[in-house]
């Protein structure tokens, strides 16, 4: 072993004996401190997996489904009258209603409701279905 | 301790109680060695404290669902972050203080804790070799105060902690070349400078 060597452990050896020396001797006041850091950091465990505003995203998504819910199912509301040149049910996209009672491709539906409601209200006739 | 780990099992409930205990465990294990090595890079009780447990809650919140085997060194690696945004702190504060104040004596009196409680150590170990170890560890404290930050890490983690190279690698965010190349350069250094206190 060359004397580079040999200092280089010397000096390792006494970095580590009083390293472990003063771990040893750490004070009871710190060591409470420590305990207590300890108690907090395991608090914080709990919410460990998950970001904060993860466990509203359920919540949420349902609150929302409740109101369109709501929205597209009103009782005792009148149903207003075809669209003039409509055929039956499935053409007959005047209203939210029809359109879920006429079992229409919901997702189509939900993407073009507001055109169509748009329509409706500024007086223009639905365009009947392709197919 | 045994009282830490009943307290942990009472709360723990449902499925994170393992990892709850396991990480108690772990912390339990090495605190008081991760106070000792932010001290020693810090020269400070209170603010190694401050650090330690601040890299306590974010290993808990960011890595507690990750394998116990990688918690030491993701734990020491948010540790030395904190070191030195600690440090950083500390100059930038030195230096306005300074250019509001102008020169004082005793300007590094704030690095160096005096806490007369802090320093009543366990009575079993001894006055004299109490004073031994806080003498040398001071004299490493102030060897190491000087050394670049990338291997004064490379020395606390191989040296005083123990790690391998290869979790020292993990720790520090670096190839494993680069922590034998640190972790030389901070012998070299550190030999010349307590060379004639130490060897």
């Amino acid at each position: 072993m060359s004397g580079l060597d040999e200092r280089n452990e010397r000096l390792e050896r006494k970095a580590r004996d009083a390293f472990e020396a003063s771990v040893a001797t750490l004070d009871e006041r710190t060591r409470a401190g420590l305990r207590r850091a300890r108690r907090e950091a395991l608090a914080a465990a709990g919410h460990v997996g998950r970001p904060a505003w993860g466990a509203w995203v359920p919540a949420a998504v349902a609150a929302s489904l409740s109101i369109l819910a709501l929205l597209l199912w009103r009782p005792g509301v009148e149903v207003p009258p075809q669209v003039a040149g409509a055929t039956g049910p499935s053409e007959a996209v005047s209203g939210p209603v029809e359109l879920l009672a006429g079992g229409e491709d919901l997702e189509l539906a939900e993407n073009d409701l507001e055109f169509y409601e748009w329509l409706d209200v500024n007086g223009f006739d639905v365009p009947e279905s392709d197919g | 301790m045994a009282a830490a780990c009943s307290e942990v099992d009472r709360c723990a409930k449902g499925d994170g109680v393992d990892q709850t205990v396991e990480l108690n465990r772990f912390l339990a294990g090495i605190e008081a060695r991760a106070l000792r090595i932010a001290e020693v890079a810090l020269r400070n009780r209170d603010d190694a404290l401050d650090v330690v447990q601040e890299a306590m809650v974010a290993l808990a919140r960011r890595y507690g669902h990750r394998p116990v085997t990688e918690w030491r060194p993701l734990f020491y690696r948010i540790l030395h972050n904190g070191v030195r945004d600690c440090l950083r702190r500390r100059a930038v504060r030195s230096k306005l203080f300074s250019w509001l104040r102008g020169p004082r004596r005793g300007d590094d009196a704030d690095t160096v804790a005096e806490d007369p409680i802090a320093r009543v150590a366990d009575a079993a170990a001894g006055p004299e070799r109490r004073a031994i170890v806080a003498e040398t560890m001071d004299e490493l404290g102030r060897a190491l105060e000087d050394l670049p930050a990338r291997q004064r890490e490379a020395f606390l983690l191989r040296c005083l902690e123990g790690m391998d190279v290869a979790e020292t690698a993990v720790a520090m965010r670096c190839s494993e070349g680069s922590v034998k190349t640190h972790y030389f350069r901070a012998l070299e250094a550190l030999r010349e400078r307590l060379a004639e206190a130490w060897l």
